[in-house]
């Protein structure tokens, strides 16, 4: 290959991820609360948030057919780099320009919202550049493990961009038990019925009810509930409320999680 | 996609390798994740949360309209983010409190600092001006 192609290469994969981040993140970055939260979130929680963001990028990466060539263990480590690399940068810039960060003036808390955004921000690169060309690779007959993965990774994408908002707090302060019931049962028909039932493009093909809601909806479900429960956490709302308030907030935001987990099996 | 279009449709793409630029720029990303969570680990272990420092300091005083406006700067040198910070300057002439003004800072995080103004209707370079934040809460 020769050293021309390969810049392209380069630029083109880098481009693409810059889009992707901006795409999956952009609502992030203008959410309120993300910057306020800068303020507040303890840095061990965050150390365990970038944590989290690079587990997810690099299973991205190695799953789901990384960048070009993305086979080998370099090279998928590579390719999580870049698309790391690549959501910092972006998050950084569009936060500066948008005035939301001060670098100089206010370096912990700007840190601290720049770690925030990464999340949707690193996904978005990697699912953009797993799209490159010749080089996305998607295992032929995917294993559970990579769609339970997947899953989680697609609950997070959802999650993360409406975790942060004051919403999910109010809505679960309304929400009274049996709504709260009623909202599980509706999240675990919606993804359900998005997978097996609606005939979108990567509809797949239901080997018995029971089997496949157990094995996939159900265990689909819990992830997006443990995703939702862990940022929930970062972000610092189960502080000092009580159980029942706990258990209300994680349904609210596992309803698009759960969507956000249906889809990504669809999509990705 | 039908088994017969994996084995024959579309050619087996050439295995691409990884291009030294996306090495490079993957290694970086990689040290810069590491970087930044060793950073934030630092943080988390061994700074301690000591509440909120602050310290005011007077940058200018010049005319505005009716009246003075002295313009401030707060810092916050501790470890805890302070919200609702109130910002108080006294001007006492021979003892006396001549006129009292305050302001409020929306939130002054750990290392950073917030400006803005005080303002007067007395000309606060004809006594003793004091400007001290006068209290916070924690967020």
């Amino acid at each position: 290959m020769s050293a021309t192609t390969d810049t392209e290469h380069l630029a083109t994969g880098v481009g693409r991820a810059v889009g992707g981040a901006l795409l999956f993140a952009l609502p992030l970055f203008m959410t309120m609360e993300v910057w306020r939260l800068g303020h507040t979130v303890e840095r061990y929680r965050l150390a365990l948030l970038v944590l989290a963001t690079v587990v997810l990028v690099i299973g991205l990466a190695h799953y789901f057919g990384a960048g070009p060539g993305g086979v080998s263990r370099a090279g998928y480590l590579a390719d999580a780099g870049v698309a790391l690399v690549v959501a910092l940068l972006t998050a950084s810039v569009v936060l500066v320009v948008l005035a939301v960060i001060d670098p100089v003036q206010d370096r912990q808390s700007a840190l601290s919202v720049v770690v925030i955004e990464i999340l949707p921000a690193a996904i978005g690169a990697s699912y953009a550049r797993s799209q490159l060309g010749a080089g996305s690779r998607r295992p032929q007959a995917p294993r559970y493990g990579h769609e339970v993965f997947l899953m989680a990774a697609g609950a997070v994408v959802f999650a993360a961009n409406i975790a942060p908002t004051e919403e999910v707090v109010l809505l679960a302060a309304k929400l009274g038990e049996r709504n709260a019931a009623v909202l599980v049962v509706l999240s675990l028909v919606l993804m359900h019925g998005f997978v097996y039932w609606v005939g979108f493009g990567g509809q797949e093909e239901a080997t018995g009810f029971l089997r496949s809601f157990r094995n996939l909806t159900v265990v689909g479900y819990v992830a997006a509930f443990a995703v939702s429960a862990f940022l929930l956490w970062t972000f610092g709302r189960f502080d000092g409320v009580g159980l029942p308030v706990v258990v209300g907030q994680t349904v609210v935001l596992a309803l698009p999680a759960s969507v956000g987990a249906a889809a990504a099996r669809l999509i990705l | 996609m039908s088994e017969s279009d994996r084995q024959g449709g579309e050619p087996e793409p050439e295995p691409e390798r990884t291009s030294t630029g996306e090495y490079v720029l993957g290694g970086l990303g990689g040290l810069l994740v590491l970087l930044l969570l060793g950073f934030l680990i630092y943080q988390a272990a061994v700074v301690r949360d000591t509440g909120p420092e602050l310290s005011v300091t007077v940058t200018g005083v010049e005319t505005a309209g009716n009246g003075w406006s002295v313009h401030y700067r707060i810092a916050n040198t501790g470890g805890q983010t302070a919200v609702q910070v109130q910002v108080t300057g006294v001007l006492s002439r021979d003892g006396t409190e001549v006129e009292e003004s305050s302001a409020t800072v929306d939130y002054v995080p750990p290392g950073s600092r917030r400006s803005g103004a005080l303002l007067f209707s007395e000309d606060p370079g004809s006594g003793d001006l004091q400007v001290r934040p006068s209290g916070y809460s924690l967020p």
